[in-house]
């Protein structure tokens, strides 16, 4: 299994982090902040960075500046 | 009612009376405005006898509203020459509140060089004590003496030497709650300066024995819509970028978007920003012990503040944020964020704005009299500023005066005040907000930087920073942004809790109107202290120079600018 936000989607093997996001019927757009498992990913990297089963993917959508 | 601690330094008295009518359902932002207006020559010197310096909690303060206790500070700003309202979280505001303190006025200059402590004890008690013993020390060492002599159940609000010094960068430090660092910032327009000018090290605010009734017209609906607005915010920080990490976060979307500044807002992207960006952030504190999901303020359910330790553990600094790590980091073009967390921590500890003071430090790498990238020359600066050495003190002034003084070209101001961390070709919005708030570049004023704003175009940003600045001009008069972004939708709903805590109307009209009034008032107090279309413009070379990152230019004209406001 992996998790993206609340939602649970069945691991794959070889699936991108891209590849979980649109699985789990999420859209991110330039304002998103992609964690996986603590660590936050570019936008590039979501696109070949395999996830690990049990993976918990936060989509953490900026909302104002710091 | 709630009361008006009015402290006149001309004989030193204190009286404590009913605030005035008009001004009972206002609060923050919105208050410090209509008082100033009315009390204050817009043309006085702000660091002379005619200028006030005022402290008021907010609309929603005393009440379990998230965030409600955040504390605006408000004067004529040495720095801009206009209005300013620069609001802090920490402590204070809430023990202000529950003293059934609303506003507190100090006006008037004292007739000798003394240094007092404006003391509120448990009983709401207030007194000027002799501080002349704390002159010259910093506001860690005097937050620490402090509670030496009183105990630690209390707030403080202080300056350091640089407010003493005059410093047109310096800024009022408030103690965070729990830990009782000075590490909360009411950073921006040398308000610091109008209290030093004032003789005023500190003000110190004890727990009160018994809590301020808060005369609610009908608490049980008060308390009805403030549980769901509050589990709004509570649902929607579970996915801020904020409370899961830290205001740090932002670096991770303005640096691939060029929105960042690098090496004086040049346009260029920083290749290094991820050594100063979240995950190295997440990483050094969990390594060495520090926290984050911290709150500066009590009741606050965002908590984007944090505690920082350096490499041996031991505390550092703490509400180490995105406009630091940014205007030090990548703007200074140093990517060591220990180094930039020394900066941060020195900054607090004299008290001066980190914007500010770190733009005017790009100045000097621009000018040449540093290296880009040199972390320790910029210490150096930083310990002159501490010790106020000739340098030192033109630092103090601001990134304007250092610019001009080096004979830089580029300096990134508006109304005489610093940039903060968004290159204004890229998040041309936050540009209309710099140009043309009354508060000079301020992000906090508008920053258009959003979900909801397209950012890659021109089209419809001034009608996105007018929104953006009437919403924050009403949000800064009752909670703090970082709430107030996670509530948009539950926005209709303040109007109704207003209602539940002060009676009147309960149509949103109330709410926004508080807003317009409030940047309406702000701009005509500037028009009379001599501001004009002019002022309301961003410097030539954002207009000129093409933004490496994207290839943009600011290309909002000065119509679009001046219109604005046009309501």
């Amino acid at each position: 299994m992996v998790r993206v936000n609340e939602r649970e989607i069945e691991y794959k093997k070889g699936m991108t982090v891209a590849d979980a996001i649109r699985e789990a019927g999420q859209s991110i757009d330039k304002m998103t902040i992609v964690m996986v498992d603590g660590i936050v990913l570019s936008l590039d990297e979501i696109k070949y960075v395999i996830v690990e089963d049990g993976a918990f993917i936060k989509l953490l959508p900026l909302i104002s500046g710091g | 009612m709630w009361s008006k601690l009015v402290v006149n330094m001309d004989n030193l008295s204190i009286s404590r009376v009913a605030l005035e009518e008009e001004f009972q359902d206002l609060g923050g932002r919105s208050l410090i405005a209509q008082y100033l207006i009315k009390n204050v020559p817009p043309t006085c010197d702000p660091l002379g006898e005619e200028n006030v310096l005022l402290f008021a909690t907010g609309i929603f303060a005393g009440t379990r509203f998230a965030t409600a206790n955040r504390l605006s500070v408000g004067s004529k700003s040495p720095l801009t020459g206009g209005i300013k309202e620069s609001n802090v979280g920490g402590y204070a505001a809430t023990l202000l509140a529950e003293h059934g303190i609303k506003l507190i006025t100090i006006s008037g200059l004292p007739k000798d060089d003394n240094l007092r402590i404006l003391y509120i004890d448990k009983n709401g008690n207030a007194n000027l004590l002799d501080a002349n013993e704390y002159k010259g020390i910093n506001n860690y060492e005097f937050v620490e003496k402090i509670h030496e002599r009183f105990g630690k159940d209390l707030a403080t609000i202080s300056i350091g030497s640089a407010g003493e010094r005059l410093y047109k960068c310096s800024s009022i430090q408030v103690s965070e709650y729990n830990s009782g660092h000075p590490s909360r910032a009411a950073g921006r327009g040398g308000l610091g300066a109008v209290m030093g000018s004032k003789g005023i090290k500190g003000i110190v605010i004890e727990k009160p024995e018994e809590k301020y009734e808060i005369p609610y017209k009908d608490k049980e609906k008060f308390e009805e819509i403030c549980l769901k607005l509050n589990r709004m915010i509570a649902e929607s920080a579970k996915k801020d970028p904020f409370h899961n990490i830290g205001t740090i976060s932002t670096i991770e979307v303005t640096a691939p978007n060029g929105i960042l500044p690098v090496a004086n807002f040049s346009g260029k992207l920083f290749k290094d920003y991820k050594k100063v960006g979240a995950n190295k952030f997440m990483e050094n504190l969990k390594t060495r012990g520090g926290r984050n999901k911290i709150p500066c303020q009590p009741g606050c359910i965002v908590q984007c503040s944090n505690c920082y330790n350096d490499e041996n553990g031991n505390y550092l600094t703490s509400g180490f944020e995105y406009e630091t790590i940014a205007m030090f980091g990548p703007n200074c073009l140093i990517s060591d964020l220990d180094a930039i967390a020394k900066m941060d921590r020195i900054c607090d500890d004299i008290g001066v704005d980190t914007i500010e003071t770190a733009n005017a430090i790009a100045m000097c790498m621009e000018a040449g009299k540093i290296n880009w990238s040199d972390a320790d020359a910029v210490l150096n600066l930083l310990n002159e500023m501490a010790e106020g050495t000739e340098f030192g003190r033109l630092l103090g002034q601001g990134c304007e005066a250092v610019g001009k003084s080096l004979g830089v070209e580029r300096i990134p101001v508006v109304k005489h005040q610093a940039m903060a961390a968004y290159d204004p070709r890229n998040t041309k919005g936050t540009g209309i907000t710099y140009a043309t708030s009354p508060m000079g570049a301020d992000h906090t004023a508008g920053l258009t930087m959003g979900r909801a704003f397209d950012d890659s175009g021109r089209t419809a940003q001034a009608y996105a920073s007018n929104k953006l600045q009437v919403a924050i001009a009403f949000a800064d008069s009752m909670m703090c942004i970082m709430t107030f972004a996670n509530m948009v939708p539950g926005v209709p709903l303040l109007a109704e809790m207003m209602a539940a805590l002060y009676g009147g109307s309960s149509d949103f009209s109330r709410v926004a109107s508080i807003g317009v009034k409030t940047l309406l008032t702000e701009r005509e107090f500037n028009r009379r202290a001599g501001m004009t279309d002019a002022d309301d413009r961003l410097p030539d070379f954002f207009y000129k120079e093409r933004s490496f990152a994207t290839g943009s230019k600011f290309d909002i004209h000065d119509m679009e600018l001046r219109t604005i406001f046009d309501f």
